[in-house]
């Protein structure tokens, strides 16, 4: 299975999905017209890569200002994750915020109260 | 427009501490360029990156609303269309305003403001309870949140400041305003002053006396 990568620009994520080592890394600020469109090969990756049923799955969340439908979009994300973790497999999430960035953090521990994904918060 | 009237123009915005300004057609570009300038603006007066993040988010998200859901649409090519309005950013003393006003279909106009009526007089606290179920509750269709969603981040971020003015156009169509304003912290009665600003402050009063 390949590895998915996308560049950042000014208003999408940086998206780096290593089947290899397992870490699913999502970087940037997302802001796009339809983040449903950018997020579509995402979904499509994660799905087969699940279905491979990998050892350790680690995501890494790196996180500035998201639109509400890209933020839609991330928790879809987590939940795929998180029932992944209730069928039986092993998922981390770490959180990474900055100390002046009030938003990301309370996004994150909003996320961390309604999901059964162990979140680690770590500033970056 | 006579000259006349630029002058008038200019004095207005002038007095109405009106720092930027647009009304056309709100392309993805275009805000996202818009949204560059705001922040860039603001960080040569403000330092303070939580209200600097409120404003450019609130505005981002207005400016989306203008492009998505304004009835005035504008041809941008191949088969995408983009929405006209009119974005307004202004700061005065003790906060920042976001305004943004475009033409809707009245159809519409009844599913949105019963939602900014519910929104009205929330706390803070509220507003976010509110938009945590409704981004759960939400199933969106494709390539949108679902319709109003914008509007409950909207209100959760400048903490209840988020009111609307709707001018009826005829059947069909009005032109509604949002208002959005964003408190300085500075001026929050709930911000801690530091103990350091507070020992800045008598430094410079016992200088000048």
């Amino acid at each position: 299975m390949d590895r998915l990568r996308i560049e950042r620009t000014k208003y999408t994520l940086e998206i780096d999905l290593d089947p290899v080592s397992g870490k699913l890394q999502l970087t940037g600020e997302s802001y796009p017209e339809n983040a449903r469109a950018f997020f579509a090969p995402v979904f499509s990756w994660l799905d087969q890569y699940l279905k491979t049923n990998p050892e350790n799955v680690n995501a890494e969340l790196s996180l500035d200002y998201l639109n509400t439908s890209s933020t839609k979009c991330l928790l879809d994300f987590l939940e795929v994750l998180e029932k992944f973790r209730s069928g039986g497999g092993t998922v981390n999430v770490t959180w990474f915020y900055s100390k002046d960035d009030e938003d990301t953090l309370t996004m994150g521990q909003d996320i961390a109260e309604d999901t059964e994904l162990p979140i680690q918060f770590v500033e970056r | 427009m006579d000259r006349t009237s630029l002058y008038a123009h200019y004095q207005t915005m002038g007095q109405d501490g009106i720092v930027f300004m647009f009304k056309g057609s709100m392309s993805q570009a275009l805000l996202v360029k818009f949204g560059d300038m705001i922040r860039e603006d603001l960080f040569t007066t403000s330092k303070k990156m939580s209200e600097i993040r409120a404003v450019f988010s609130v505005f981002i998200e207005l400016a989306q609303n203008i492009n998505r859901y304004s009835a005035e649409r504008v041809e941008a090519g191949g088969e995408s269309e983009t929405g006209s309005g009119i974005i307004v950013v202004s700061e005065s003393e003790g906060r920042y305003t976001v305004a943004s006003g475009n033409k809707i279909e009245n159809s519409r106009l009844s599913y949105i403001v019963p939602r900014l009526e519910m929104m009205k007089g929330l706390s803070s606290e509220a507003l976010r309870k509110l938009y945590r179920e409704q981004i759960k509750a939400t199933a969106p269709p494709e390539g949108s949140v679902g319709a109003g969603l914008g509007l409950f981040d909207i209100a959760k971020k400048s903490g209840g400041g988020l009111n609307y003015l709707v001018h009826p156009i005829n059947e069909e169509f009005s032109f509604i305003e949002l208002f959005v304003e964003i408190r300085k912290e500075n001026s929050s009665l709930s911000q801690a002053i530091s103990s350091q600003d507070v020992i800045k402050g008598i430094e410079r009063g016992q200088t000048k006396d």
